[in-house]
């Protein structure tokens, strides 16, 4: 990222911490940023033909966000024991970023998985998105970002 | 057509999801310069914790948009897990395919299209990002595998 667009994010990291939908701090080059999430809307996506292996089952959920924008999560269940893959996108005014990676501890959805890029404010980050649940109806998203 | 494809894959799957990540398999990191190399023996076919999950949509089986999950448990508690929709491509063995390594010390991802779903071959993958120590993790990712064995070879830079 450049130092344009290091500053462009820390500002507009900034902003969101002062308008009280999350907090913000910027250490050794890297951004975190945590942001409160309310479900939305959740669609389960059935399977036709299910298999008698388990797993395979999906859903999409909508959450919004405090002072502005949204966060999507698409999820696939594993057969392998409470563990789901999920792509997770943030969309802020300022721009998206979008995250991939399964977690473990199915069906809570919580922990880390791998920030890979953005868009606007955002174009070029990488980093790690941390979820307290994204099965949560109640959610704290944080974004950690270089 | 695609009972045959079916058929290929259901074999060659079955080949890759019994024969990595065994007790047997071996793990290995190398550095050169700043790219980083993984490499993960995938021994023929025995015991180990895996399986392939096919998602169907639709009446018949395996038509594009369905999909498929396999997952196998790899040496030091690390997981290799792989999400694939089947594409209308004109080409009938191509998916679109997201892998994730969720390995000790963080997780990498992989994402692109699969030309060879048939034969569970991964040739050229590439790395979109990863978490930990694979932040911001870029290269590819190549996997053989069948009942005789195979590999997953990682290259970051």
């Amino acid at each position: 990222m450049t130092t344009r667009g290091t500053s462009a994010l820390s500002a507009a990291l900034a902003l969101l911490a002062c308008l009280g939908c999350g907090g913000s701090h910027e250490t050794s080059g890297a951004t975190t940023a945590t942001l409160h999430a309310t479900r939305s809307a959740l669609t389960r996506i059935p399977q036709v033909n299910k298999p008698p292996s388990p797993g395979g089952s999906s859903f999409i959920v909508s959450d919004e966000l405090a002072g502005g924008g949204h966060a999507d999560a698409y999820c696939v269940a594993s057969p392998r024991p409470k563990t789901e893959w999920c792509a997770v996108t943030v969309v802020r005014p300022e721009g998206q970023v979008t995250a991939e990676g399964i977690f473990v501890n199915a069906p809570k959805l919580s922990g880390e998985i791998p920030l890979l890029s953005g868009s606007g404010d955002y174009e070029g980050v990488v980093g790690t998105l941390v979820t307290s649940g994204i099965a949560d109806r109640s959610e704290l998203v944080t974004l950690k970002l270089r | 057509m695609r009972a045959a494809a079916l058929a290929v894959l259901a074999l060659a799957l079955a080949g890759l999801v019994t024969g990595c990540g065994s007790k047997h398999s071996s793990k290995s990191g190398e550095r050169h310069g700043t790219r980083v190399r993984l490499h993960i023996d995938a021994p023929p076919a025995g015991a180990s914790r895996g399986m392939f999950t096919p998602i169907f949509h639709f009446a018949r089986p395996f038509e594009s948009g369905d999909g498929y999950i396999i997952w196998d448990d790899l040496p030091d508690k690390a997981v290799r897990y792989t999400y694939c929709v089947i594409s209308p491509s004109r080409r009938p063995h191509t998916a679109w395919c997201t892998i994730v390594l969720s390995l000790p010390k963080g997780q990498i991802v992989f994402a692109g299209l699969n030309d060879h779903f048939d034969q569970g071959r991964f040739d050229s993958f590439p790395a979109v990002g990863g978490s930990g120590a694979y932040v911001g993790a870029r290269g590819s990712y190549r996997a053989l595998g069948g009942r005789r064995g195979g590999f997953i070879e990682v290259s970051l830079r």
